[in-house]
């Protein structure tokens, strides 16, 4: 049987299409009738999502700096 | 390598070749927070990785024109710093290599929730209110990020990679070494410790 630890395990693998064709199967059936799955699912989709919106860090901009001076460097030497 | 990173890659490519400094900054700037992620992991301090990506931008630029595109470009970076890292590790005395690591990192999380017949004891709570407000959407994130932090230094890069970064799955594999299967626990495992952080965070706010 099909169960909501399985569910859970298989998140990610949903969503990177790893899962094979029962597994899918099983997986989208007992999302659409398991409403704690279906919440957890939600809660996975939310997660990534908040994820994807941390800012970063700017580079240092000595480093950013050491690297433009190389580039440069190499512009000239092709000239 | 999908077609389109194909085509955004030799479009990039010309212009570095061509010597476009705008371009080259941007790639820099963008890639700087997966390289360091992927730099501390092989070597362990923020400073050794900041010499270790730097190293890897000299080597890029010296490099640039035997690239040939059999790779992404995020790819190709990516391998020229972990053999840099693999390098400054043996000599820092630190060499264990990433997939040893990850194979140490993919215990279940939260496996007290789940009875012992695989259905939920302690139920996820439902998000009908998922923040939109900035205020509250920024302070979320922050839980995410501080949860990050908190990570295993495996699961913790390839979250920051595929998550943070937008890094495929294809290039996390390529770079770090790691098989599709592995690549995938390790995130499904940072995912899920990431849920577990926000749920605690919405809990906290009473949403």
């Amino acid at each position: 049987m099909y169960t909501c630890r399985d569910a859970s395990e298989h998140m990610t693998e949903m969503r990177e299409g790893a899962l094979s064709g029962w597994l899918r199967l099983w997986h989208r059936l007992h999302v659409a009738i398991c409403p704690h799955c279906r919440a957890c699912n939600r809660q996975f989709d939310e997660t990534v999502k908040l994820a994807g919106e941390i800012p970063a860090e700017p580079a240092p901009e000595r480093m950013v700096e050491s690297a433009l001076s190389a580039f440069r460097g190499r512009g000239e030497r092709s000239e | 390598m999908t077609q389109g990173q194909g085509n955004d890659d030799a479009a990039l490519l010309a212009g570095l070749r061509a010597g476009d400094e705008a371009a080259f900054r941007k790639l820099v700037g963008a890639m700087h927070r997966g390289l360091m992620r992927v730099a501390m992991a092989c070597v362990g301090s923020e400073a050794a990785a900041e010499e270790v990506v730097q190293e890897t931008w000299l080597a890029v630029v010296g490099q640039l024109d035997r690239f040939e595109g059999r790779s992404s470009l995020r790819t190709w970076i990516g391998t020229i710093l972990v053999n840099r890292a693999r390098t400054r590790g043996i000599r820092d005395k630190r060499s264990v290599p990433f997939s040893a690591l990850a194979r140490e990192e993919t215990d279940p999380v939260e496996p007290e929730r789940f009875s012992a017949a695989g259905f939920w004891k302690t139920p996820p709570a439902r998000w009908d209110d998922a923040p939109e407000e900035l205020v509250l959407r920024k302070e979320a994130r922050g839980a995410i990020e501080a949860e990050i932090q908190t990570l295993p230094e495996t699961q913790r890069t390839v979250v920051t990679l595929r998550d943070l970064e937008g890094w495929t799955s294809e290039e996390v594999c390529n770079v770090l070494g790691l098989t599709e299967t592995n690549q995938r626990v390790l995130l499904h495992r940072g995912r899920q410790r990431l849920r577990a952080a926000l749920e605690r965070y919405h809990a906290g706010t009473g949403r």
